[in-house]
C-alpha cells in the first residue's frame, strides 16, 4: 500500500466544481450587497451631515443606491451563467 | 533661275515680235545674275512690252521665217529696246544665221550623243522632231558602212520587220527569173571599165563545164562566125555569168579560141593573147580581112593545141605502164612478206605448244603432288578420329559399368536405410509437436500474464477509496499485449486524465451525487435566463416541494434526479449517466463535472472488458 501513499490525490484545480457555480454567485452576490449598501450608507450620511444639517434621507437613499447597484450586478452575473457561449468560453 | 528664265521666253513665244538678238546675247554672255531684278520686272511687265516692238512693219517679215524653236529660246532679257526698223535685215540675217548654226550644231551635237548613249537616244527620238529621223539615216549609214555586202540580202530582212506599218508589195518584176540576172550582169558590166577584158576573164574563169559546153559551137562556129554568135549569146546568157554583150560585137565578130580543158598554162596563154588580137580586130570595122589569117592561126593553134594533147596522152599511157609495173613488183614482195610471215608464225607456234606442253607436264606433277598430301592427310584424320571413338567408347563403357555398380549399392542401401528415413521424418514431426506446444505454452503464459495485469488494473480502479492513478498497471497491460491492435486501440481510447489521477469509485460517485442532486433540486425552478430574483425564489420555494417516488416518469427535473439516484444505487451507472444528460439548463451545468467523471469511469471499465475479452479470446485462439 506504499503506492497509495505514493499517489496522493492531485490537488483540486482552482476552478470551481460545477455544483458549487450557484453557490459562488450567491456568495459574490451577498457580499458585494452588503460592502455595497454599506458604502451607499456611509456616503449618504457623510452627506447628511455636511450638507443636509444631519437628516435622515439621505443617508437612506446611499444606502439604496449602494443596495440597488449590487443588486445589478448580482442580476447580471446570475443572467450570464446560464447561457451555453459563456461557458464554453469561461472554459 | 530655272522658272526665271523660262517665263521670258514663254512670254517671247507668246508676243508677237522677236527681239533684238545681239542685246540678248549680250544679257546673257554679260550678266545674268545682274539682271535678275530687272526680270522680275519683265514678268510684271509683258503687257505694256508687247506693243513696243511689234510694230506692223516686222510683222509682214516674220512670215518668211522659220518659227523659232523652244530650245533656242534661250532667257532673253526683256530690256531689249525697241529696235529702229533700218537695222533690221542685216541684223535679221545674222540672226537667222546664227539659228541655223546653233540649231545645225545642237542636232549634230546631239545626234552623236544619241549614237553614243541610249538614254539620250530614247529622249531624242521621243522628244526633239525630226530627231528619230536623223538618227535613223545616221545609223543606217554607219551600219551600210560596216557592212557594205549584207545591203543586198540583210537590207530586206532587217528593213521589214521595221517599218511593219507599211504595206509589203511584191514588185512585179521580182521572183526568179533569167531577166534579173541579165539585169544584175548588166549592172556588173557597167561597173567595171574595160568590158571586154573582163568578158575575157570571165571566160577563162568559167567552170569546166561551161568551157566544155562551149567548145562544140567554138569549133562550127569556123565556117560561119555571124549565126554562132547569137547561139553563143543564148548558151552564155545561160551561164549566169557571162556578160551581155553589148550591141556593137554582133557585126561579124571573129570566134574566141577556146582554151582546152586542163590545158597548159603556156597554151592557156596563148590561147588568152590570141583571143584579145581576136576581139582587137573584131572590133575593128574590117575584121573580115583579117578573118582568113585569123583563122589560120586559130587551127595552128588549135593543132598545137592536140599535139600537145597527145603528148600528154602519150606521157600518161608511159606513166601507166610504169605503175602497172610498180604495182607488179610491190605485188610480188607483199606475197615474199606474206610467206615470210607465215613461216615465222610457225615456227613460233610449233615453240610455245612446246612450252605449253612441258608447262602443263609440270602442273600435272604438281597436282598429284599435292593430292597425294592430301590424301595422306586425310587417311591420318580418319584413323586419329576412329581412335578418338575408341578411346570415348571405353570411356562411356566404364562409366556405365560404375553406374551399374552404384546403383546396385544404392538398391541394397535403400532396402535398409530408407527405414531410418522415416525414423528421422518420425522425429522431426514429434519435434515439431514439442515445439509447438511450447507455442502454446508461451502464449498461454503471455495471456495469462495479460489476465493477471489486467485485474490488477481493474483492482486498482475498483477496489480504492481514493482515486488512485494506474500508469504503470497499464504499461504493463500494454508491453504484455505486444502489438495487439485491439489492445492498443482499448488504451487509446481512455482519457489520458483518467489513469494520470485515477477515477473515482462506485461509492464516491454515489455520495457526490447526493451533494449534486442538492443543489439542481435548488435551482430546478428556475426559468430561462432567469436573474436573481428568480434564483431566490427558486431556492426557497424548492425547500418546500414534494419528492416524487422513483418509479414516476416525467421529463421534469425532480423525476430525473430521483430515477438516477435509484439507477446509482442499482449499480448502473450507465443507465444513469444517460438519465442526466437528459436535464437542461441550470440544472445541467451544475452536475457537468459529475457526468464528466462518470464518462470517465464508463470509459475506463470498458476498455478494461475490451482487454479481458482481447485476452480471452487469445486463450481460445491457441486451440
Amino acid at each position: 500500500m506504499a503506492d497509495s501513499s505514493e499517489s496522493r490525490p492531485v490537488a483540486r484545480a482552482t476552478k470551481p466544481v460545477s455544483e458549487a457555480l450557484l453557490n459562488e454567485k450567491w456568495d459574490r452576490a451577498i457580499s458585494s450587497m452588503i460592502i455595497k449598501s454599506s458604502l451607499g450608507l456611509s456616503f449618504g450620511v457623510v452627506f447628511s451631515v455636511l450638507l443636509f444639517k444631519r437628516r435622515a434621507w439621505p443617508a437612506w437613499v446611499g444606502l439604496g443606491f449602494g443596495a440597488g447597484r449590487a443588486w445589478e450586478e448580482a442580476d447580471s452575473s446570475f443572467r450570464r451563467g446560464d447561457s451555453p457561449i459563456t461557458q464554453a468560453l469561461r472554459r | 533661275m530655272l522658272r526665271s528664265s523660262f517665263a521670258p521666253s514663254r512670254q517671247l513665244l507668246s508676243s508677237p515680235v522677236r527681239q533684238r538678238i545681239p542685246s540678248q546675247w549680250l544679257s546673257k554672255a554679260g550678266a545674268s545674275s545682274r539682271l535678275s531684278g530687272q526680270r522680275f520686272f519683265a514678268d510684271s511687265k509683258p503687257p505694256t512690252a508687247s506693243p513696243t516692238p511689234a510694230t506692223p512693219s516686222s510683222e509682214s517679215t516674220i512670215p518668211h521665217d522659220s518659227i523659232p524653236k523652244p530650245a533656242e529660246q534661250e532667257n532673253k532679257t526683256p530690256e531689249s529696246s525697241p529696235t529702229p526698223a533700218p537695222r533690221k535685215p542685216g541684223r535679221f540675217r545674222r540672226f537667222l544665221l546664227y539659228l541655223i548654226l546653233t540649231s545645225g550644231i545642237a542636232y549634230g551635237g546631239s545626234i552623236f550623243l544619241a549614237l553614243k548613249s541610249d538614254n539620250f537616244h530614247d529622249f531624242f527620238t521621243e522628244y526633239i522632231p525630226y530627231g528619230e529621223e536623223c538618227v535613223l539615216y545616221f545609223e543606217e549609214r554607219d551600219f551600210y558602212r560596216r557592212f557594205p555586202n549584207a545591203s543586198r540580202h540583210s537590207n530586206r530582212i532587217v528593213a521589214a520587220p521595221r517599218e511593219e506599218g507599211k504595206p509589203i508589195t511584191i514588185p512585179s518584176k521580182s521572183g526568179l527569173s533569167w531577166k534579173v540576172t541579165s539585169e544584175e550582169s548588166g549592172s556588173d558590166v557597167s561597173k567595171s571599165g574595160p568590158h571586154m577584158s573582163a568578158q575575157a576573164e570571165t571566160t577563162k574563169s568559167e567552170s569546166p563545164v561551161a568551157k566544155a559546153k562551149e567548145e562544140k559551137p567554138a569549133k562550127v562556129e569556123e565556117a560561119k562566125p555571124a549565126p554562132k554568135e547569137e547561139k553563143k549569146e543564148e548558151k552564155k546568157a545561160v551561164s549566169l555569168d557571162e556578160p551581155r554583150q553589148p550591141a556593137v560585137a554582133t557585126i561579124n565578130t571573129i570566134e574566141f579560141l577556146k582554151a582546152q580543158d586542163g590545158d597548159e598554162s603556156v597554151v592557156q596563154e596563148l590561147v588568152k593573147t590570141f583571143n584579145d588580137i581576136v576581139t582587137v580586130i573584131s572590133a575593128d570595122e574590117n575584121a573580115g580581112k583579117f578573118s582568113a589569117p585569123v583563122s589560120k592561126a586559130k587551127e595552128e593553134l588549135q593543132k598545137i593545141g592536140e599535139k600537145i594533147n597527145s603528148i600528154r596522152s602519150e606521157a600518161g599511157k608511159a606513166a601507166q605502164d610504169e605503175i602497172n609495173k610498180a604495182h607488179a613488183t610491190f605485188d610480188e614482195s607483199a606475197k615474199e612478206l606474206v610467206r615470210q610471215f607465215e613461216e615465222v608464225r610457225a615456227s613460233d607456234i610449233a615453240l610455245f605448244r612446246e612450252e605449253f606442253e612441258a608447262e602443263r607436264e609440270r602442273l600435272a606433277f604438281a597436282y598429284q603432288d599435292k593430292i597425294n598430301v592430301e590424301l595422306q592427310r586425310a587417311q591420318d584424320l580418319a584413323e586419329q578420329r576412329l581412335k578418338n571413338e575408341l578411346v570415348e567408347q571405353a570411356i562411356e563403357l566404364n562409366r556405365k559399368y560404375v553406374h551399374d555398380v552404384k546403383d546396385l549399392v544404392e538398391r541394397e542401401r535403400e532396402g535398409r536405410l530408407s527405414k531410418l528415413n522415416e525414423l528421422t521424418a518420425n522425429i522431426a514431426e514429434l519435434e515439431k509437436l514439442t515445439t509447438g506446444w511450447s507455442n502454446v505454452i508461451d502464449t498461454n503464459l503471455k495471456t495469462q500474464q495479460l489476465q493477471v495485469a489486467v485485474d490488477a488494473v481493474r483492482s486498482v480502479v475498483e477496489r480504492t477509496e481514493t482515486p488512485r492513478p494506474f500508469v504503470r498497471e497499464l504499461v504493463a497491460v500494454k508491453e504484455l499485449a505486444a502489438d495487439d491492435p485491439v489492445v492498443e486501440a482499448a488504451i487509446a481510447s481512455i482519457n489520458p486524465t483518467a489513469y494520470q489521477r485515477g477515477i473515482p469509485s462506485t461509492a464516491m460517485l454515489v455520495e457526490r451525487f447526493r451533494r449534486v442532486a442538492g443543489e439542481v433540486r435548488k435551482a430546478s425552478l428556475l426559468p430561462e435566463d432567469a436573474g436573481i430574483a428568480s434564483h431566490a425564489a427558486s431556492m426557497v420555494l424548492s425547500k418546500v416541494m414534494f419528492k416524487k417516488d422513483a418509479l414516476a416518469d416525467g421529463d421534469d427535473v425532480e423525476s430525473i434526479l430521483v430515477r438516477t439516484e435509484t439507477l446509482l444505487e442499482e449499480g448502473q451507472i450507465d443507465a444513469a449517466a444517460r438519465e442526466m444528460n437528459a436535464l437542461q439548463g441550470w440544472a445541467k451545468i451544475l452536475s457537468k463535472d459529475w457526468l464528466a467523471d462518470v464518462r470517465r469511469v464508463l470509459e475506463v471499465k470498458q476498455a478494461l472488458e475490451v482487454i479481458e475479452t482481447e485476452a480471452r479470446l487469445q486463450c481460445l485462439r491457441v486451440e
